[in-house]
Formats: structure tokens, sequence, C-alpha cells
């Protein structure tokens, strides 16, 4: 049984590098590769495998609204957690500007002036929840350094009162929190006012409304935060303000129904943001945080006749007692409609005899798509939008630092696969992964290990200068000068990675690299 | 074909006046006061919708719909309840409820058993259309 690797792109040498790379490193028995050069992409599997780990690779040339729109169906179903998705860039420059791709549910990106091996290893590694063994690194040893790190978040939609984020951390705790745009002044917002954290499969982990300043600060003119009127041209330019929203559906159903529907409808999104689960008791209450304008009941084979009127009852009570006004709709019924709403004195109960197939959920989404009223004049930052881009600065503590990943100890509560930037002259774009080794609380903090993802081969070279640089020596900060004494001690580059120090438990193992460079490797025994 | 209705209920004073306000709109009216007779007159007879009380002594409305189910049969079951039957309530929509009617005002009778009754002859509603239909009348 192998792992399937799935290459979308038109290049032969990056997916003849990849099969020599798992050749290599006796990875060919558990991963099998495969390019795919039509332009029509379908990735959705006829059959999920559970027992499979899907990584797919899109060259940057074939990404376009389609294809993220199919990444994003990804995330927001049950496919999820089966599937790790990487993309290949031209340029490591536009890397910032594209990041807005993963908000889609792309995990990591590479660019082509990069090291496209390492992004090998990072997807590898992402998929088998760190099985995959990776080389070892120099690392610094005498770090406890104060940094800033920026988390990545997403600007959903804002209007003169409140504006809506998605995060991977839950940060409505937070108070005044500020988010910086893309080339634009940072936005301060005053207080979360609605906090939700949906599904897992939803494209982020939590959702969070915040009340904007009020006129009188907006008008402020010595403000250093963006004001509304600024914000409103900027956003005049590429938006049109709507007093509606897409509604947002929740399907309860086994991933092959769904799959059926998606392999039918790639291509239309009706307007509704639709998420879709599988029935687990444990994700119950986690589902009704959301506020979902229809849900609908599918396939659940693991419940009885009897636990799937339970689980409906459940979910009316749960609407009923946050009085949302949610539609439900019972497939496989063999009661009727007026039956239904009479015992639960719940009107929005629809029931049909029928099963949910791909078919009737392509009849049934449709009829869905009527649009919300909000009555306030809203933008909406869609997900094809780059200026959904955002982050927040967080203070951190970095405790390493190698060529490969950075540790840093926070307060915050983490999720593997959050995406962050450390700047220590040029910016650090860091996925949050299960750490190599076991890392020790620090304090009330915890550490994480975060792979650098993204570099190009010179910024791979000055970051292992500076990692030799401060190899034994102590770093207590590291900020946008972080690089000045390592450039200035450092007149001829250093192309080698530096050695970690030898013991009796490693072994030395060299090998040329594609770009024929000498790279020497410790595994442990 | 109008269909045939069965009516179970131990208070023949319901019993009668159901009959009464029923008797244009259903082809043959039965009645039975127990459970166990109204299955019975079931097996013995063409019925095309049952009207039973939830609450009935000895065998109550959740036994009979679960017996009638035994029978393999998807005739319609509209159930007469009262206040306090909840729990009832839920279990009977477990078994397949047509529609509740509540005593003693039975506001809707004669609009509840006539749908019951079309259904129970076999005019089906096609199902995707019906479920858009109804989240169109919902959605308004």
């Amino acid at each position: 049984m192998k792992n399937p690797i799935y290459y979308y792109g038109k290049s032969k040498d990056a997916p003849n590098d990849f099969k020599r790379f798992l050749d290599k490193k006796g990875l060919s028995s558990d991963y099998s590769l495969e390019h795919f050069e039509s332009e029509e992409l379908d990735f959705f599997p006829e059959q999920l495998d559970r027992k499979k780990n899907y990584i797919l690779i899109i060259d940057e040339d074939y990404i376009n609204e389609n294809i993220l729109y199919q990444v994003l169906k990804i995330r927001q179903s049950a496919l999820s957690p089966y599937f790790t998705i990487g993309c290949i860039i031209g340029k490591s420059e536009d890397l910032e500007r594209k990041s807005y791709w993963m908000k889609y549910g792309i995990n990591l990106i590479a660019a082509n002036d990069g090291d496209l091996l390492n992004f090998l290893i990072q997807l590898l590694y992402l998929a088998s929840d760190g099985l995959i063994p990776i080389q070892r690194f120099a690392e610094t040893r005498n770090t406890h350094a104060k940094a800033i790190i920026d988390q990545q978040v997403y600007l959903n939609s804002v209007n003169q009162f409140n504006a809506t984020l998605s995060s991977d951390i839950d940060v409505s705790v937070t108070k005044d929190l500020i988010v910086r745009l893309q080339n634009s002044a940072p936005l301060q917002l005053k207080t979360c006012t609605k906090a939700s954290s949906p599904a897992s499969g939803a494209y982020s982990q939590f959702e969070t409304t915040w009340d904007l300043p009020q006129e009188s600060a907006w008008g402020e003119k010595s403000s250093e935060f963006l004001n509304w009127d600024t914000l409103k041209t900027q956003l005049d330019f590429n938006f049109k303000a709507k007093s509606q929203r897409p509604r947002r559906i929740l399907i309860i159903c086994q991933i092959s129904t769904y799959v059926h529907y998606l392999k039918t409808k790639p291509n239309d999104s009706h307007g509704l943001q639709v998420s879709q689960v599988e029935y687990t008791e444990d994700r119950f209450e986690h589902l009704m945080t959301l506020e979902w304008d229809a849900i609908i009941l599918g396939d659940t084979p693991s419940l009885s006749p009897d636990e799937r009127y339970d689980f409906s009852f459940s979910i009316i009570d749960a609407c009923k007692a946050s009085k949302r006004d949610c539609l439900l709709f019972i497939t496989e019924s063999v009661s009727k409609s007026e039956a239904v709403r009479k015992v639960t004195r719940y009107e929005k109960v629809i029931t049909s005899p029928d099963k949910l197939s791909g078919t009737s959920l392509s009849t049934v989404l449709p009829a869905l798509s009527k649009p919300v009223e909000t009555g306030v004049e809203t933008y909406v930052l869609d997900h094809y939008s780059k200026y959904t881009n955002a982050f927040i600065q967080h203070s951190c503590l970095v405790t390493c630092l190698s060529e490969f990943f950075v540790i840093f100890a926070t307060n915050a509560k983490i999720p593997a696969k959050s995406i962050f930037s450390l700047d220590i002259g040029f910016k650090l774009p860091l996925i949050i992964v299960k750490p190599i080794r076991e890392l020790e609380r620090i304090g009330d903090k915890t550490q994480y290990m975060g792979f650098i993802f993204g570099l190009k081969e010179e910024q791979l070279q000055t970051l292992r200068q500076a990692v030799n640089y401060y190899l034994q020596k102590e770093v207590l900060q590291i900020d946008n000068n972080f690089l000045k004494p390592v450039i200035e001690a450092t007149k001829v580059a250093i192309i080698e990675p530096a050695k970690p120090e030898l013991t009796a438990t490693t072994e030395q193992k060299t090998e040329l690299t594609d770009t024929k460079k000498v790279k020497t490797y410790y595994t442990k025994h | 074909m109008k269909g045939n209705l069965l009516l179970i209920d131990d208070e023949e004073m319901i019993l009668e006046s159901s009959k009464d306000l029923l008797e244009d709109i259903a082809d043959k009216i039965f009645t039975a006061n127990r459970g166990a007779k109204g299955i019975e007159v079931f097996k013995s007879e063409t019925i095309h919708c049952i009207l039973c009380d939830i609450n009935m002594p000895e065998m109550n409305g959740i036994e009979v719909i679960k017996q009638i189910r035994e029978l393999n049969a998807n005739v319609p079951f509209i159930f007469y309840t009262a206040h306090g039957s909840d729990e009832l309530m839920r279990e009977a929509v477990k078994f397949g409820a047509f529609d509740f009617l509540d005593k003693p005002a039975l506001e809707g009778l004669e609009e509840i058993v006539e749908r019951g009754l079309k259904a129970g002859v076999g005019s089906k509603e096609e199902a995707p259309a019906n479920f858009i239909s109804e989240f169109q009348k919902l959605s308004n």
C-alpha cells in the first residue's frame, strides 16, 4: 500500500528529482509519484483510502480559481485530514503576495529558486505526522531570544462597525487587536463580540467578529491606525460592498456522498459556504458553535435510525437554545416534516424519506443559494483576493534556530499547520509541525517547532551563515538587525551546513546533492 | 378513491365525533377502542391511514405503530396527543409519524387526515422537489 504523491505541473525536472529522492531515501516502497500534465484537474478521489496520506504538489501555472476552489473543498470537508497540499511558485519574492493561497488549504509553498527537496521532505513529514525522519542540521545552542512572530490571519469581511477575522489560533480574548494588512497602515480592532470555532474541515479553526473603533476615534487624524475613510477608499477599488452574505451550510454525510457531488459540480460554488463533516459524537458540540444557516443530515452509517433521530433532536435543541434560525434538513426520515416540527416545536425542519446522494445535493444546494440579508453594507474579502491577507504580532522566546526550523516558546495555544513568520532581516515563513524531539515547557510557555519554508537559495545560505555565527554565542534578541553582525563577520560565504556535534549515537553519511554540493547528514541509530 | 381510515382511541366520544367529522373525507371508516383491536382490524381490512391516540391503557400508540411497522406496513400514522406526551411523540417519530393532532382541539383534523389518506392511497410526492418547495416556503 503506497501513499500517493500527485504532481500537477508541466515541469519534468521537479517530478524526476522527487522520484530520485524517494529512491535514494528508500521511500519508494511507501510512496508512489504520479505526474499529471492536463490542466483539467480533479483532486477528489473516487474512493478515499483512509489508510493513506495523499500529497498534492501543484505548480503555480496550474493555480486558478477553480483549482483553489477544489483545494478549499478539500479543506472544508472530511477529506482534509488525509491531504497535504504544496504549491511551487516561480520566485520566492512572490511568496508573501501569494500566501493568501494558504487560506484555501495549501499547506506549504516553495519557490523554484529554493530547495525543492527540503519542500518534499517537509510535505512528507506533515503528511505522516512526523513519521518521516528528517536530516539533522546545526542548531544554535545558547538562544533565549525575545522576538516578535507574525501570525497569519485573514480578514474576511469589514464594514463601518465591525470586521471578521479567521485564524488558526483563538484570539478572541485579546483586546485592542492590531491587524497588519498588506501595503497599508494597521487596523485596530477593539473588542471581540462574537467567536466561533468551526468544525475541523472548515478553512480556519476560529472565526471572530470585532468592533471597530467608534466614529470619533476613526476621525482622529493623528492616529497611526487605518481610519474608516481610508480603508473604505482602498476597499472600493477592489470590492463592491453588499448588504448580503452567502449562506453557511453544513452537510453531515459520508465523504463518498459529498465527493460524488463535487465530481459532478466541481466549479459550482452557488455563492454558498459549504462545509462537510462525517458524523462523530465528540464533534457535535464543536459543530454547533458555528452559526450555520442550514444543516443537512445525510448518511450516517454509524448511527441506528433511533440514534439518528436523537441526534436530530439534539441539533434542534441546540438551535433553539442559541435562538438560531437554522434550517435542518433530515434525509432518510420515516416521519413527515409536520410531525417532526410538532414534536420539537421547531418550525425550520424539513424531512425527506430519500437518501442523500451526490445527485440530490446537486438539486438541493442550488436551491439554498439565496444569500442572507445582513442589513449593513459590508465588504466581503472573498477567498480569491490577496487583500484578505493579514497578520497579528505575538511576542515569543526563540530558543533554537537552524536552517530547517525555528523553535519558539509562547503562551498561545498553537495547532499544527498554523502559519507564522519570523523577521531576522528577511522573513522566515514558518509552518508549525509536530516537533522532531520532545520540547519541554518553559515556565507557562509551550515550545513549538516551525519548519522554515519558501526561502530562495541565497536566503538559505545567509541563514546557514547566521546559524554558524550564532552557533555557540548567546542570542538574547532576534529582530531585523539579527543578520548585521553576521554579514560583517562573514566576508566569505559559507556554503556548507555547519556540522552538528558528533555523538556516539550518530553516524555520518555524505552525499552529493542535485546542486552538486556536498551535504553531510548525521543519522540517529 | 379517497381511501379507508382506521380510528383507534379508548375514548368512545372521540371516536364518534371524529367519525362524524371525517365521513366525507374517507371511503370507509373503521373504529377500534383498544390498540390490540385496531391491529386486528388493520390485518383484516385494507387501510390507507390510521388515526390513533398516543396515550391509551394496555397498549399505547407507540406499541400499536411498532406492531404495524413490524407487519412491514408504511401506512401513514396520525397521532392524537395531549399535554405531557412529549417523550411518546419523540418515540413515535422514530417509527414514522405522519402528523400529530392536539386533543381535545383537533385543529386541522380534516386537512391532516385528507393528506394522510392521499399519501396512503399512493400519490407520492417527488422528494427532492418537495424538499425544495418546502424550503422555499420556509424561507419566505
